[in-house]
């Protein structure tokens, strides 16, 4: 039987592609340089020649949110890999060996989980100073535990299905069974939450960015964008707002695409 | 439930002496010299190395660490690099600000968000339940600074209706707790119970959006699950009125789930605080560790981390331990 794509999965992909391509192609498809000054055409609103509008050093709206994608999806994608890729590998690591390593990750898990990160996150970019790199770097490791404890209890439930056992028996050691048996059967689990997380991670990467701990000056990033804009937002509202529209309509394809793709992997789930 | 309390408890020093070590290991990565900074960048090389001395500074990193927990469970948090004042006593000023926020906020999530998902589990598919569904996701994708500066467009600019910056216009009612809401009423004074909440509603809705959805999506799952029981079935059976059924079997099973979501939300509000109190120049203490961030006064960077940490720490103990109050099954795992 055909099943047909969930309109999540067929929305968010979508939505996802469009981004990403849009923003890979900045170069050729924004009209202006994204980080020339032109005193000649300080927020002016949008129009024919800008169609985004200015913002306050008289750069192009649409060509710096071209290029922030960049930025932008480049870090929630740097913050997914490092925090969903090395939770993924140490969570089924973990769980594969069992014992006593187990139970002491566990618990230092536990005691990870119970600190509020984002509070973490906000003093070790501070302390790290400001930097998109930092960023990356700060929200990826932060949001490992998380990622270790959900990808350890989906590896438990898969360590005791017969092919495991079978493998074991034929003398597998514990790294061919955790690269040629446990992480590609994870693979589709890996991929729905990766992609859902890359929503949460652009919104929070852009509120970091937003009080002052990501982009620097002039890299256009979106979260600094609307940072740099909130001054001018009673009046001259492109400049705050229009960013901002990327980074909710990115997240927005990023949520749409993990829930599609869990309802399609998962049709258990197409219930609820 | 003695024992489930001590265990707890012993949990929450594990914890609260984690969050010691990150914020000192954070606090040794800031750049810098601590004993340039403090004794000022005219100082000479001896003066300098002498408050090295006084800071404890020359000791081995242990010893250092040592002295730094020692201050910390006396409650003193270092003092800020650029007014001097002591941290903890600059960012307690500032907390009853950004609690008024974030309880309100809090408050409207649950009381909006609750009845919401109830609504969306009794009928499903319906307004309701689609509205949840929308709330839900929109929630999570739109950042809540962003969300914020839309309100004020639409709110303060174009309709008027609600001002866009601060906590109170006219003299502020006498200190009693520092939630001016209360304070007002306190006084008697209306009017400046009337102006502390028009100012509150724009930062407090755009604060409260994320939760909404999600306590609103939480409340019509666990909502379903509940209803599907068979005690439910049988309360069916016996002819009981449908609204008995959900007032009496179905919701506090429900619901009881719904405390630890709510403790845990905390750690996203404390965030989200910090970017809403800077879109709305809330008075807080969220506004204040911005513009300490901009001026790179780390002391009172790592004292907000602290507090806020514990504070994170000591509310989802209470919520556990109310949640294993109302529901046995927690005290018996």
């Amino acid at each position: 039987m055909i099943r047909r794509y969930p309109p999540a999965l067929v929305a968010g992909a979508a939505i996802t592609v469009f981004m990403i391509v849009v923003s890979l192609a900045a170069p050729w498809l924004s009209p202006w340089p994204p980080n020339v000054p032109d005193v000649g055409a300080i927020l002016e609103p949008p129009s024919w020649r800008h169609p985004a509008g200015t913002d306050a050093l008289g750069r192009d709206i649409l060509s710096r949110i071209l290029w922030g994608g960049r930025a932008s999806l480049g870090v929630a994608i740097g913050i997914v890999a490092l925090s969903v890729g090395l939770g993924a590998l140490l969570g089924a690591a973990v769980a594969l060996a069992g014992g006593w390593i187990d139970t002491l990750v566990m618990r230092l898990v536990d005691i990870a989980l119970s600190i509020p990160a984002i509070v973490i996150a906000l003093a070790l970019s501070a302390a790290l100073g400001p930097s998109l790199g930092n960023l990356v770097l700060v929200l990826g490791l932060l949001g490992v535990p998380f990622n270790l404890r959900l990808f350890r209890s989906e590896t438990l439930s898969l360590r005791e299905r017969p092919f495991i056992a079978a493998s074991r028996a034929m003398g597998a050691g514990f790294a061919a069974l955790l690269g040629r048996h446990i992480l590609p059967n994870l693979a589709p689990v890996i991929v729905t939450f990766a992609s859902a997380a890359l929503g949460s991670a652009l919104v929070m990467a852009s509120a970091l960015s937003f009080v002052g701990l990501g982009a620097q000056p002039p890299t256009a990033e979106w979260g600094a964008m609307i940072f740099d804009g909130r001054t001018t937002i009673m009046y001259e509202w492109w400049c705050a707002v229009l960013p901002g529209l990327a980074v909710a309509l990115s997240a927005l394809g990023f949520i749409l695409l993990g829930d599609g793709l869990r309802d399609w992997l998962d049709p258990r789930h197409e219930a609820r | 439930m003695l024992a489930f309390l001590f265990r707890r408890l012993g949990f929450l020093a594990v914890v609260l002496l984690g969050v010691s070590l990150i914020t000192f290991a954070i606090a040794h990565l800031a750049p810098g010299d601590p004993a340039r900074l403090v004794a000022g960048p005219q100082a000479s090389a001896e003066a300098v190395a002498r408050v090295r001395i006084d800071l404890g500074l020359d000791q081995p990193v242990a010893a250092q660490y040592t002295r730094y927990l020692g201050r910390l469970v006396h409650g003193d948090l270092g003092t800020s690099n650029v007014d001097g004042r002591p941290v903890a006593e600059a960012i307690l000023a500032k907390a009853p600000a950004s609690l008024e926020l974030m309880g309100a906020a809090l408050l409207l999530a649950v009381l909006a968000g609750i009845p919401l998902g109830m609504l969306a589990a009794l009928r499903r598919n319906g307004a309701a339940d689609r509205t949840v569904r929308i709330m839900a996701v929109a929630g999570a994708a739109i950042p809540a600074f962003w969300f914020g500066s839309i309100l004020i467009i639409l709110f303060y600019r174009e309709l008027g209706w609600f001002p866009a910056s601060g906590r109170f216009t006219g003299t502020p009612p006498p200190a009693v707790t520092g939630f001016l809401t209360v304070d007002a009423l306190l006084a008697g004074d209306l009017a400046g119970f009337r102006t502390a909440c028009a100012h509150l509603a724009l930062p407090v809705f755009t604060l409260a959006l994320l939760d909404l959805g999600l306590f609103a999506r939480l409340t019509r799952n666990q909502m379903l699950g509940v209803m599907a029981q068979d005690y439910i079935r049988v309360a069916r059976a016996s002819g009981l009125p449908e609204g008995t059924i959900v007032r009496v079997h179905a919701l506090r099973n429900a619901l009881s789930p719904l405390i630890s979501v709510v403790a845990a939300s905390l750690a996203a509000m404390l965030y989200g605080s910090v970017s809403v109190e800077t879109v709305f120049g809330w008075p807080g203490a969220g506004q204040f560790v911005v513009s300490a961030i901009g001026n790179l006064d780390f002391p009172v960077v790592m004292g907000f981390a602290v507090i806020a940490s514990a504070a994170y720490v000591v509310v989802n103990l209470l919520a556990d331990l109310l949640l294993a109050a109302v529901d046995p099954r927690v005290r018996l795992a």
